[in-house]
């Protein structure tokens, strides 16, 4: 452990300006960055909490089921700043939404997942999380 | 119990200052390295809800305001960047905007540490759910952290609230000492006084148990002073040197970092708890009762 740790003192000084704003657990142990995928489905809700929203769309599988995705985003006090607020998103509840997203690792919480980017019926693109992925919006190709 | 182990039973929210996280984040981003520096790519078209593309340094904005002691007020809310808004990591965002400081102009250096004294000095790292505050580490991760301050001046205080982790720290300025032997705080013990248009502040009482910004273990003798001026209505300047005789040959000072001004008008920081709201039965299956007052 304190080998690892004294490695990761250098490793700080290189990445410090590209470590997560707020972050957790979650993308080392709870969700799989490998499977990052583009949801499209309806805004059916949203959690307006800290430290973490959540935000409901409603996706149909390939088999015309329609499930419920719960997914994570920065704080409220992050959204609200760039350009999101709760209203934004409850105007925009029952309207079409796309969603760059990192579903759990198998085994974890099914229809869940965090939200990198997020666009809602108006059509504006908002960052919602970290963008684990290091995409510009230019590589998000939602309207694919 | 294996370092993955203990920051998942314990670390809901934990935020390690960079240390493991930025282990792991190598380990899972191998491409990383690759890849331009986050948030700064050019050729953005699309427009975003941000519009942090066109974002860009606030200028001076004239001079800064003055109490009617005649010094700079500090009053308002700063975000630790030159942006004065809060600038996300994922955003696309000129690099002048996102940084406090010019890394070619005013390189930041490496704490001039004592051969053997890490190991002596380092302490069982504690865990919060939101990141441990310090002083200055927590204004000194912030550009990466990316929340704003507050800071409230009056005749004989000046308060300090941080966003994140939610915390405040009381700094007099009406001349007294450092109490004799002050019980040490995460943040410290802190009196100031003003050296022209420059807040000095004076910080020992340091808890050993959280390492500073870098991820290194300091002692009980610690010492910091902080310099704060505010050259213009916009920008703040924030300079910490920190001194320990038990840990450094030399003392190590930050660059001169620059705050900016909230962009909205009369701002007020917002609250941010901690809490374990991603996953309430996981976290409750891991043996952490849900408490409900």
């Amino acid at each position: 452990m304190r080998h690892r740790l004294r490695g990761a003192v250098v490793l700080v000084a290189v990445f410090f300006a590209s470590v997560p704003a707020f972050a957790h657990h979650g993308y080392a142990t709870e969700f799989d960055i490998t499977k990052c995928e583009n949801l499209k489905g309806t805004l059916s809700g949203v959690e307006w909490e800290n430290p973490h929203a959540f935000f409901h769309i409603d996706v149909k599988d390939a088999d015309g089921k329609v499930n419920t995705w719960r997914l994570e985003t920065i704080s409220p006090n992050s959204l609200k700043r760039s350009g999101t607020t709760r209203e934004d998103v409850l105007s925009n509840v029952g309207k079409p939404a796309v969603a760059r997203i990192c579903p759990t690792k198998a085994g974890g919480t099914p229809y869940k997942g965090t939200a990198e980017f997020f666009k809602l019926g108006d059509g504006l693109l908002r960052i919602v999380g970290q963008n684990i992925e290091n995409l510009t919006p230019e590589d998000l190709h939602f309207d694919n | 119990m294996t370092g993955l182990e203990m920051q998942r039973r314990f670390g809901r929210c934990v935020m390690m200052a960079g240390s493991v996280l930025a282990v792991s984040w190598f380990l899972i981003a191998p491409a990383f390295a690759q890849a331009p520096p986050p948030g700064s790519v050019g050729k953005v078209t699309e427009h975003t809800s941000a519009g942090s593309e066109n974002w860009h340094r606030l200028p001076p904005g004239g001079p800064a305001p003055r109490t009617a002691q005649g010094h700079p007020d500090l009053s308002g809310v700063f975000f630790p960047n030159a942006a004065g808004r809060q600038v996300q990591r994922a955003y696309p965002i000129d690099p002048e905007a996102r940084r406090q400081y010019d890394p070619k102009v005013t390189p930041e250096g490496k704490p001039d540490l004592k051969p053997g004294a890490q190991e002596k000095y380092k302490q069982v790292r504690m865990y919060g759910e939101c990141t441990l505050p310090s002083t200055p580490g927590t204004l000194l991760q912030e550009n990466s952290l990316t929340w704003p301050i507050q800071f409230v001046q009056t005749p004989d205080r000046i308060v300090m609230m941080i966003e994140y982790p939610m915390d405040f720290r009381i700094i007099h300025t009406d001349g007294r000492p450092h109490p004799k032997d002050p019980d040490p705080t995460f943040n410290g013990n802190s009196i100031a006084h003003w050296d022209k248009d420059t807040l000095v502040i004076d910080t020992v009482a340091l808890d050993v148990r959280v390492p500073n910004f870098g991820g290194w273990w300091h002692s009980e003798d610690e010492h910091v002073v902080e310099r704060i001026t505010r050259p213009s209505k916009n920008y703040i300047v924030y300079q910490t040197t920190i001194d320990d005789p038990m840990v450094l040959n030399k003392p190590w000072t930050s660059a001169p970092r620059e705050w900016s001004l909230s962009v909205v008008p009369d701002d007020d920081l917002d609250e941010f708890f901690c809490t374990t709201n991603e996953e309430p039965q996981e976290w409750q299956k891991e043996g952490h009762p849900q408490t409900n007052f």
